[in-house]
């Protein structure tokens, strides 16, 4: 019973809003009645008072009839007179096309076939003026391209004559070196007053600089980057220190190639941080085998000073060390005790004169081995920006290969030094143990002859 | 003679920095191939006879020390003949290395040559191949040769070690007989 009484309530909540907009059309209509009434009486009154005045200027006009009559004969005579006019107009347009025609067939007559020559003399001063509009040759000479002829030009003989002459000049002035002063902008914009020297069609240059192709108009500038080699050898020539001159026969295409290529350091930077890895190694190896090395030549030194004079014992060399501890041992000892001390104190010498060599061995194989690594990580970049970019744009793709290819020319360049100096290490410790065994067991062996016999003399066989 | 020399240009030319790299191990491999090969012929067996002559010359050959001797003399003989054999391994296990490298510089240029020309232009690309492929080639062959040589160098060494203390030990049986 609630719940109805709630809905009826909605109900009328909801429908009153409903019954206020049905009544208000009606209040407007209450409203507005008597004006829509009004307005229909006056249009009924203005329709009458126009059909009074239509009716009226009618009348008038009847009346009048003199005057329409005067206002028409003026309006024909006007005709005529422009017909007239016409006629006279339309008769001398087609005498003077008559004229024309004549005048064309007889251009026709005295020329003869030279229309189609006249056709391809313009063509082909248009195609000059196109290739030669971008180019050097009209940089610091009075020659100029050949003009465009008009379209419906007569062919004449100056035409001709000025053309070949142009031509004729054109050719001259590609062969030739000219130098003179011009406005140049440098790299920063600016405008400087500099000797510019032009050779031929090719290139122009200043202070070893080479210059970007003129626009219509514009001034000379500066390119980029000119490489240093061609710098230098551009100022030469400029200073008239040399005879040969570096051209780009493309017209810049290899230019723009050499200064796009990266050089030396930019390569390195390229290889990344294993590229570093690679090479710190490297140094680190080669330092170790170059002090390593060094202590080796100290010790051959030393040694060989120590042979040249077996009197004295030296402490500073490994055969003195050796051949004391054997002259402290003192007599009677069997053969095979003193080979075993021999062994014994050899051993004790050959770390140090071997240190050094398993660090630089192992960089040795470590550094292609690192280089493979780069190569490996580079494809994986490459692989990365093939995922994100597509294959579309091979520059996207070149970070990575360079990296890959960087690292593989680290590795291999320095495993090959660090080959050498490991092989200078081993072969030179590996004499020098070789020199010492022998010394230290022909030693003893003498000693051992001569306590059993007659002191022998001590064995100096050549070394 | 530039007529003679031309094909070795155009060759330079076509391999690039690192081929001369590998002449030049190669010269230096075949130019101590052939010193080993004439201090073999010469100097080696004029020492060797002087050696066994000393042998001979000494009044006994049984003691210890007359053995420790013995061994002195035959390893510093044969520590002379061996000396440059590192060396010649070294130069050998470059050759491929350097083969490698010229293949990954040469590898550069190529992706040089595509980055700056069109796709598609084979021809730029032909100098970049050429100098990545015949550097590997020269270096594969060169290290063929090398390595043939170190080897039979090593059996000879080996052999000559042995044959070395064979003939000392008949000479003094010969003596002593």
């Amino acid at each position: 019973m609630r719940r109805l009484l709630a809905m009826s309530a909605l109900t009328a909540a909801l429908l009153s809003p409903l019954a206020l907009a049905q009544q208000s059309p009606g209040q407007a209509a209450g409203d507005a009645a008597p004006s829509l009434s009004q307005v229909l009486e006056d249009f009924r009154a203005d329709s009458q008072a126009a059909t009074n005045r239509d009716r009226q200027r009618l009348t008038a006009l009847l009346d009048d009839r003199d005057a329409l009559e005067a206002a028409l004969n003026k309006a024909q005579a006007r005709l005529t007179a422009a017909e007239q006019r016409r006629a006279a107009l339309e008769s001398q347009r087609s005498e003077q096309r008559q004229r024309l025609d004549r005048l064309r067939e007889q251009a026709g007559n005295q020329t003869g076939d030279l229309g189609g020559v006249q056709g391809v003399i313009s063509q082909r001063i248009g195609a000059l003026r196109d290739d030669l509009g971008d180019s050097w040759l009209t940089l610091g000479s009075s020659v100029s391209l050949p003009e465009r002829p008009a379209d419906d030009a007569l062919l004449d003989l100056d035409t001709l004559v000025a053309l070949g002459e142009s031509l004729a000049q054109l050719t001259a002035e590609s062969a030739r070196v000219v130098r003179f002063a011009a406005p140049v902008a440098g790299r920063s914009g600016e405008l400087n007053r500099r000797e510019v020297m032009r050779a031929g069609a090719f290139a122009a240059f200043s202070e070893g600089q080479l210059l970007r192709q003129p626009g219509n108009g514009e001034a000379l500038a500066v390119i980029e980057r000119t490489p240093q080699e061609i710098s230098e050898a551009l100022r030469a020539y400029q200073q008239g220190q040399r005879e040969a001159l570096p051209l780009d026969p493309s017209q810049g295409q290899v230019l723009k190639a050499l200064t796009q290529r990266p050089d030396v350091w930019q390569r390195f930077q390229q290889g990344g941080y294993v590229g570093y890895v690679i090479v710190a190694l490297g140094v680190l190896g080669l330092l170790v085998a170059v002090s390593q090395y060094a202590y080796l030549l100290l010790v051959s030194q030393r040694l060989r000073r120590q042979l040249r004079d077996a009197t004295t014992l030296r402490d500073d060399n490994p055969l003195g060390r050796i051949l004391k501890r054997f002259q402290a041992l003192g007599e009677g000892h069997a053969p095979e005790a003193l080979e075993a001390r021999l062994d014994e104190a050899l051993l004790a010498e050959q770390p140090r004169l071997e240190r050094g060599q398993p660090l630089v061995k192992l960089l040795a194989a470590v550094a292609p081995l690192l280089g493979l690594l780069g190569t490996v990580t580079g494809m994986i970049v490459t692989f990365q920006s093939i995922t994100v970019f597509g294959t579309g744009d091979p520059q996207l793709m070149a970070g990575g290969i360079s990296q890959a290819l960087v690292t593989t020319v680290l590795g291999l360049i320095t495993a090959v030094p660090l080959l050498f100096a490991q092989t200078a290490l081993a072969s030179r410790s590996r004499s020098l143990v070789g020199l010492l065994e022998g010394r230290a067991s022909a030693v003893l062996a003498d000693h051992l002859e001569g306590r059993q016999r007659h002191p022998e003399s001590r064995h100096a066989h050549p070394a | 003679m530039p007529t003679l020399l031309e094909p070795l240009a155009r060759l330079v030319e076509a391999g690039g920095i690192v081929l001369v790299m590998i002449a030049m191990v190669a010269m230096a491999l075949f130019s101590l191939a052939l010193e080993r090969g004439l201090y073999w012929r010469f100097t080696h067996r004029r020492a060797r006879r002087e050696l066994i002559e000393r042998w001979t010359s000494r009044s006994e050959h049984i003691s210890w020390s007359a053995l420790t001797l013995r061994e002195v003399w035959t390893r510093e003989l044969m520590a002379r003949l061996r000396r440059p054999l590192p060396w010649l391994k070294l130069l050998v296990a470059l050759c491929p290395l350097l083969g490698l490298l010229g293949t990954v510089t040469g590898m550069i240029q190529v992706f040089d040559s595509l980055a700056l020309t069109e796709v598609g232009q084979a021809r730029a690309m032909a100098d970049g191949v050429a100098r990545a492929t015949l550097p590997t080639l020269t270096g594969m062959a060169i290290a063929v040769v090398g390595l043939l040589f170190t080897t039979r160098l090593e059996q000879v060494i080996r052999r000559e070690d042995q044959r070395l203390h064979d003939r000392m030990a008949r000479a003094v049986e010969a003596n002593h007989a």
